[in-house]
């Protein structure tokens, strides 16, 4: 029977998961090695939804890693497979409306979670305009017309 | 680290509240590419995306991506004047909104016949004012974000010592400290954090020079030649392997071990490497990529395959072959561009000859293409194929002649 960590959300509801899954927040991780876990980890800035898809999340990498352990030996040389059906879980995980993906990267950096920061990071940038960039982050636009046609020129590099 | 459990206020879902580090961390996930357009979001988005911080943060995280950078050799000026360049899209259409990837910049392969999508403007690299030149015969290698320029022929004609090194991140040159002696047409490499410097002097007792690149210094002891003798003048090539250098020349094959600090000479018959000589051919190009080595020849591109010693041809790219065919070019440079092969070459068309009309004189051009490589187990070993991704030119207008290219990561 593996150790269970008890994670309380901002909302003071109870969380049990594995030691393993925890361990995926380096956060965390550094409490374990501290010894400082007892009694529960109240997460104050964490709310029950976002932390739900947060230990979905590491459940779901510590499975696909231990899978991958597994099948080590008899991995193809370029070991594509594994890799392609994580990523697809990952896509649809955050497949989320904008408030939740934003609390899962707040959530991933403070808990460090680099898998989990860098795809909510990628997730909340991508395919946005930037109308929609100075909506969605409530940012004024601050150059005229002409200094935006400016810095806009000066920065365009194609070949990349 | 006690502050774990210290709540911190419950953040609101706006970027000018969110700390500086998640702005970071999104921005430097986001495309280099679209730096231009993001640039355009405030003027703290602008300073940000311009900062060495987010550069930092974009290697940290194994973001950087290859840029390429074009030396040329200026034919407007009355003195031969070498030059770095960039490349920039010439149908910029000015989308402002559209920070996604633009899909039309890639090629789309119609039969045999391949678009030449893309044109590219050369864009001098300047240092606020000053176009940053380059020496004639220096050793370029491109090291991260940097171009180490070696040796190569000063102003006044003589063989120099020199190294000047390009950021490519501020396009500000520096001087890194000169070599030991004077050096033009040397070779460098780059292995575990030192640049190796090789030939290019007539003084043999300091063959090969080692640099550090963490201390920023020259070490003490000098490189031998690989036979050892002060008799080491034979034209010859250099390449890494794994953790060793390789020095080819037409007869011999020699190697490297940094560790060991003493040159093997190859055997044909024990070490294999038959054949690979041809690297040394003048009218080809190659590079190494993913520990292989690659060659254009004839159109063609080749692989080395060292369990056999043959040159193997890459699978996949008669497209890009009858793109040469019918006219007279010449290879520029293949370029390891991130993971992706990047060959560049020089089209000259010939002149269509009409009967009582001028004849149609086309324009030169400079033509890039980069190719994604997959390797594939079959039952003879291991094969080879390339698909081009991109095919882009650049109009010469007989204002430069392109002399090699580079890709350093941004």
């Amino acid at each position: 029977m593996s150790k269970k960590i008890i994670f309380e959300s901002s909302e003071g509801e109870s969380f049990e998961v594995d030691e393993a899954v925890a361990l995926e927040c380096q956060t965390i991780k550094n409490m374990i090695e501290d010894d400082c876990t007892d009694g529960g980890i109240p997460l104050a800035n964490v709310n029950s939804a976002t932390l739900t898809k947060v230990i979905d999340y590491c459940k779901k990498h510590v499975e696909a890693a231990a899978a991958a352990e597994a099948n080590a030996g008899d991995k193809d040389i370029y070991g594509a497979n594994k890799d392609i059906e994580l990523k697809t879980w990952d896509e649809e995980f955050v497949k989320v409306d904008q408030p939740l993906l934003f609390d899962l990267m707040l959530a991933a950096n403070f808990l460090i979670i680099p898998g989990l920061l860098d795809l909510t990071c990628k997730t909340m940038m991508r395919g946005k305009t930037v109308l929609q960039i100075r909506e969605i982050f409530h940012i004024k636009k601050d150059y005229t017309d002409a200094e935006e046609a400016e810095v806009r020129k000066e920065n365009a590099w194609a070949f990349e | 680290m006690k502050n774990y459990t210290a709540p911190p206020p419950p953040p609101p879902p706006s970027f000018s509240s969110l700390p500086y580090e998640i702005i970071e961390n999104c921005l430097a996930r986001v495309s280099k590419s679209q730096y231009g357009s993001l640039s355009s979001v405030s003027k703290s988005f602008h300073s940000l995306l311009s900062s060495p911080e987010i550069h930092a943060a974009r290697s940290q995280i194994g973001a950087t991506e290859p840029r390429l950078y074009l030396c040329c050799e200026s034919l407007r000026t009355a003195t031969r004047c070498y030059s770095w360049y960039n490349l920039m899209s010439l149908d910029d259409d000015d989308d402002d909104d559209d920070i996604t990837k633009k899909g039309d910049a890639f090629i789309s392969v119609e039969g045999a016949e391949i678009e030449m999508k893309t044109e590219l403007r050369l864009v001098p690299v300047k240092d606020s004012s000053f176009q940053l030149r380059a020496r004639s015969k220096e050793a370029n290698l491109a090291v991260g974000s940097e171009i180490y320029q070696i040796g190569g022929i000063n102003k006044k004609g003589k063989r120099s010592r020199s190294v000047c090194v390009l950021d490519c991140l501020s396009h500000t040159q520096r001087r890194a400290p000169r070599m030991r002696v004077a050096r033009e047409c040397a070779k460098a490499c780059l292995l575990d954090g030192s640049i190796y410097v090789m030939g290019g002097t007539r003084k043999s007792e300091s063959w090969g020079e080692v640099f550090d690149l963490k201390s920023q210094t020259w070490k003490k002891e000098l490189l031998p030649s690989p036979t050892g003798d002060d008799e080491f003048d034979c034209k010859f090539e250099l390449l890494v392997l794994g953790a060793k250098i390789y020095v080819i020349t037409e007869h011999n094959k020699y190697a490297y071990d940094p560790k060991q600090g003493r040159w093997l000479l190859l055997l044909e018959m024990g070490l294999g490497f038959a054949g690979i000589e041809w690297i040394l051919e003048t009218c080809g190009v190659w590079c190494v990529l993913d520990n292989l080595v690659f060659k254009e020849f004839s159109d063609d591109l080749f692989w080395y395959d060292v369990s056999c010693g043959k040159w193997v041809i890459v699978e996949g790219l008669k497209d890009l072959c009858n793109t040469k065919v019918c006219c007279c070019y010449r290879m520029i440079q293949l370029v390891n561009y991130g993971g992706k092969l990047v060959i560049v070459w020089l089209v000259t068309p010939q002149p269509v000859f009409r009967r009582n009309k001028p004849p149609v004189i086309r324009e030169e051009k400079t033509c890039f293409a980069v190719i994604r490589l997959e390797r594939r187990l079959t039952s003879s070993g291991l094969a080879i194929s390339g698909e081009i991704e991109r095919l882009s030119f650049s109009l010469v207008h007989g204002s430069y002649n392109p002399l090699t290219c580079l890709s350093v990561s941004l």
